[in-house]
């Protein structure tokens, strides 16, 4: 009798604990961490010049090297896939790691990695453009969200640079739009830029470790393909000239410092 | 009493959790899946991190048929894609955007769209979870901005709820806004004509509809391929020899694409005149005479249409007769897919 009480008692509070926990949250499945003595973080900071000086948007007249002035009312563009090297080999890729440079955005041109391997590297290389797979690869977000005007619907695929303003000739201001994109051989514009190699940099556990990187808007105009204004002032398709005008974008960048 | 408490409480363990969904659930939801036909290849699409949920479909389907989506607030998805016409437009050659503006290409049905890699007329979207952003921000179709909308979707506690409740998302955004929408999109499968039931042995042709496959296997499988009907390729079809609208040439820029088109499905090929990427020709009949002799010669027309296909008054009455088995009555009024 005494037994079968208890036993009652006992499904009772079963059932009670069933009913209680059975409310909790789902999804509280743990996210595997990884120890903090194994991975550091790295912070990418993303500047644009024109002729070494930073970009203003709007209010400031450049010079590109044709002597051709011009005032920019947008810049932006994105790098992807960055590696790590040390000695030239590719020692760690990081995941998912899209940048959005736009001037006219700041809070996107400073973005943070974590889970970096600890240890020391030699080198950086990263593509300037987004590459065909994330092209096909459905609706994206945060720098790869459509909002950010970096995208074309009626064509799929992200926008690799946008650079937009007014040339100033002594006569007239003209409009000028280049839209650099498209992932399709053989006119895509994305690039892997040239890796720098003679890096030294450290991931500590500690301390953050943050690479600037400039990027010389008049590399655009630059050697690989000669262009100017007069040339051509709206490019927004893919197509010869800007799979060629991607060849002198992946040649504007350079490392700054290290920090 | 004990018992009496203890069933509360069995109760509770059961069902505490569930108790709206319990509420809300619509019965005709209550099964949703996606489903291969028998008979289909694997589909394309295979909802990987967007799974079949009924609160994901709901709000893809509320999404689908919210003129929110556009500048105006006046034209949703559903207003160029209308069920009854397996969600094309009947009578309109081409697209009514915003401000009455007209669009260059013809609404096409809306179905069996999770075997399709590319869509639209050119193909030019590459998934169907950024197909809703091109008509979105086309300037002659919603002219909406993306910000627009998801400032517009953010604005409404219902959406920000639906959202919530779907995807585990505090606010609307685009990813998820074309989750839903490419989900509801994914789920519409026709798969249940005549001609179906006739492949699955349930339902037997008469002898004229029987006629009207053997010529179509002849004449018009290679391209509208079964089961979807349609091989998914771009062809020029011998419509024009000077392009107004390059097609699929504007997409890959290749001299070779000048005038192709994807080749549309013939499914519900009754129910949704008019036809051609533009709308030109409004009946079948007319359809069968450009096949049989209104071919225009060009570098791109198709190798198959050459010399145009044969078709005797014959060959028409009877391919009609079997198009019309390619109509799918439970599909146009299926429930679930339905505004109201």
């Amino acid at each position: 009798m005494l037994f079968n009480k208890i036993k009652i008692q006992l499904f009772f509070f079963i059932l009670l604990f069933a009913a209680i926990s059975g409310c909790k949250e789902k999804n509280t499945e743990a996210i595997p961490s990884t120890p903090k003595s194994e991975t550091g973080s790295i912070t990418f900071n993303l500047n644009a010049l024109i002729d070494g000086e930073d970009l203003e948007l709007e209010s400031k007249v450049f010079l590109n090297p044709l002597d051709e002035s011009f005032l920019v009312k947008k810049f932006a563009f994105y790098i992807s896939d960055i590696k790590l090297l040390k000695d030239d080999q590719i020692v760690y890729t990081i995941p998912d790691s899209y940048i959005l440079y736009d001037k006219s955005k700041p809070n996107f041109n400073n973005v943070k990695f974590s889970n970096i391997p600890l240890g020391s590297y030699t080198g950086l290389e990263f593509t300037f453009g987004i590459d065909s797979v994330r092209n096909y690869s459905g609706a994206g977000e945060g720098a790869l969200d459509p909002i950010n005007g970096m995208y074309w619907t009626w064509n799929t695929g992200f926008i690799n640079l946008k650079f937009e303003g007014e040339w100033i000739s002594p006569d007239t201001n003209t409009t000028f739009i280049y839209h650099l994109g498209g992932f399709r051989q053989p006119y895509y514009s994305y690039r892997i830029v040239e890796p720098a190699n003679n890096l030294s940099f450290s991931i500590g556990n500690n301390n953050n470790t943050t690479i600037y990187i400039d990027a010389e808007i008049n590399k655009f105009f630059g050697d690989v393909q000669p262009m100017s204004f007069s040339q051509n002032q709206v490019i927004m398709d893919p197509s010869s000239l800007s799979a060629k005008l991607s060849n002198n974008c992946a040649r504007m960048f350079k490392i700054n410092r290290i920090e | 009493m004990k018992r009496g408490v203890i069933i509360v409480l069995i109760f509770i363990s059961l069902f505490g959790c569930n108790v709206d969904s319990v509420i809300k659930s619509d019965s005709s939801l209550s099964e949703l899946k996606f489903e291969i036909p028998i008979g289909f290849p694997q589909p394309h699409y295979n909802f990987e991190g967007n799974e079949v949920t009924k609160e994901r479909f709901e709000l893809g389907r509320k999404l689908f048929y919210d003129p929110i989506l556009s500048r105006t607030n006046t034209i949703s998805c559903g207003s160029c894609h209308q069920q009854f016409s397996a969600f094309s437009q009947i009578d309109h050659p081409v697209s009514h955007g915003v401000d009455d503006l007209l669009g260059t290409r013809n609404s096409p049905v809306l179905f069996n769209l999770a075997w399709h890699k590319e869509f639209m007329w050119d193909g030019g979207v590459n998934h169907i979870e950024v197909q809703p952003f091109a008509p979105i921000e086309n300037p002659v179709e919603m002219d909406e901005t993306l910000l627009g909308v998801i400032q517009k979707l953010n604005a409404s506690n219902e959406y920000k709820k639906m959202f919530k409740v779907a995807y585990n998302v505090d606010s609307a955004s685009t990813k998820y806004m074309a989750l839903a929408i490419s989900q509801f999109m994914a789920m519409l499968v026709s798969a249940n004509s005549k001609y179906d039931k006739f492949i699955r042995n349930e339902e037997t042709f008469t002898a004229e509809e029987n006629e009207g496959y053997q010529i179509f296997q002849q004449k018009c499988a290679t391209c509208h391929k079964p089961p979807l009907f349609t091989d998914l390729s771009y062809r020029n079809n011998g419509l024009d020899n000077t392009f107004l609208d390059e097609g699929r040439k504007m997409i890959t820029q290749n001299e070779s694409d000048l005038g192709k088109f994807k080749v549309p499905t013939l499914r519900n090929v009754a129910l949704s005149y008019p036809y051609m990427h533009d709308g030109r020709l409004n009946t079948l009949d007319q359809v069968f005479e450009h096949y049989d002799s209104g071919i225009k010669q060009s570098s791109t027309l198709d190798p198959i249409l050459q010399n145009g296909i044969t078709l005797s008054a014959n060959d028409k009455a009877k391919l009609k007769i079997f198009l019309n088995t390619l109509t799918d009555n439970t599909f146009t009024k299926d429930r679930r897919f339905s505004e109201f």
